[in-house]
């Protein structure tokens, strides 16, 4: 696989769009480096930069299935066990967003009055502190 | 399947299309696979004074843009390879304009980056020695740059500007140079290329300090 190819799709790992997003996140919470994840699917190591440029499979159970399926049957992976990383996946992103998790998507808000230049809140306090 | 070099055809090209269209969940895969060497490899014989990194992040943003709303491109008016073409070139313009740089600004800088003779920018062309650095290669080139812009500089820095020296091009090895592999693939791009700035506004102000006055 291209070197180009590899770097897109280490960029789109933070892109819930993305595979790679869900796939990051099963291999993160499972502690899994490369030719663990790719055992865990089933391919090759090489197989991996395409699987995380594909679209994520619809969450929705219908979808879901269909969409692993085409993917399973394209790159030659193990449905199951794709099926059983991306929804592991996609279930620690919505986890992540809904605990404002480092790392998941954020959205911007407008800066207070109160915080300071830097964004870090009023009198330079942390984020989150509580002093 | 296209070479690494080469567009996909017309007809392919609408094929990929229509798959993305249509939702195929593989298809953003099948599009970059086919679509992202070419479209770097177009992009640079028309930027010649363009960092290539800033061209291979143009071809990337055209290509997930097409992926993401696949209905901006319309069949009909020009082939695929054309239309991504057209837009990377767009985002490029765009990525110049937001740093603030004009084409004819970075066209200096790169001459005297990539200029394979280190006269035409070092002011050093009664050296001696000189003969003997340019076969030398990056090492030389490096002993050869005004100590004004080695000045202050720590390690790390210098072997950014050794590898730009180099024309080494991959983000990756100047991240491990600069020891910021740790960090995710964007993050590095953002560290790397400010490091990358910052030198080459240093070279650009030694350049002006040896130009002779009027």
């Amino acid at each position: 696989m291209s070197q180009p190819l590899e770097l897109l799709a280490r960029r789109v790992m933070s892109d819930p769009f993305f595979l790679a997003s869900p796939l990051a996140c099963f291999a993160q919470s499972e502690g899994l480096d490369e030719p663990a994840l790719a055992a865990r699917l089933g391919c090759d190591v090489a197989v991996l930069t395409a699987l995380r440029l594909c679209r994520s499979p619809d969450p929705r159970p219908p979808g879901f299935w269909k969409d692993v399926q085409a993917i399973a049957g394209r790159l030659g992976l193990q449905a199951d066990a794709l099926a059983e990383a991306v929804r592991l996946g996609q279930n620690l992103q919505q986890m992540r967003c809904a605990a404002g998790v480092p790392g998941s998507l954020l959205a911007a808000r407008d800066r207070e009055p109160g915080d300071g230049p830097d964004g870090s809140g009023p009198g330079g306090q942390e984020p989150g502190g509580n002093a | 399947m296209a070479s690494r070099a080469s567009f996909p055809s017309p007809e392919d090209g609408l094929a990929l299309h229509r798959c993305l269209l249509e939702g195929d969940p593989t298809a953003p895969s099948d599009v970059a696979a086919a679509c992202l060497e070419p479209l770097i490899a177009a992009l640079g014989p028309c930027n010649p004074t363009v960092d290539p990194h800033m061209i291979g992040e143009a071809a990337e943003e055209a290509i997930l843009a097409l992926i993401k709303n696949p209905a901006s491109y319309r069949p009909g008016g020009l082939d695929l390879a054309a239309y991504l073409q057209m837009a990377a070139q767009a985002d490029m313009k765009n990525a110049l304009k937001r740093e603030g740089r004009h084409h004819r600004h970075r066209a200096d800088w790169a001459a005297v980056e990539l200029s394979d003779d280190p006269r035409n920018n070092l002011g050093r062309d009664d050296d001696p020695a000189l003969p003997l650095l340019v076969t030398e290669g990056a090492r030389a080139l490096r002993a050869l740059v005004p100590p004004a812009v080695l000045e202050g500089l720590v390690e790390a820095e210098i072997r950014v500007l050794e590898l730009m020296l180099q024309r080494e091009r991959r983000t990756r090895v100047y991240a491990e140079a600069y020891g910021v592999l740790h960090l995710a693939t964007h993050e590095q791009r953002r560290v790397i290329k400010q490091v990358k700035d910052k030198l080459k506004k240093r070279m650009e102000r030694a350049e002006k300090r040896n130009e002779p006055t009027p």
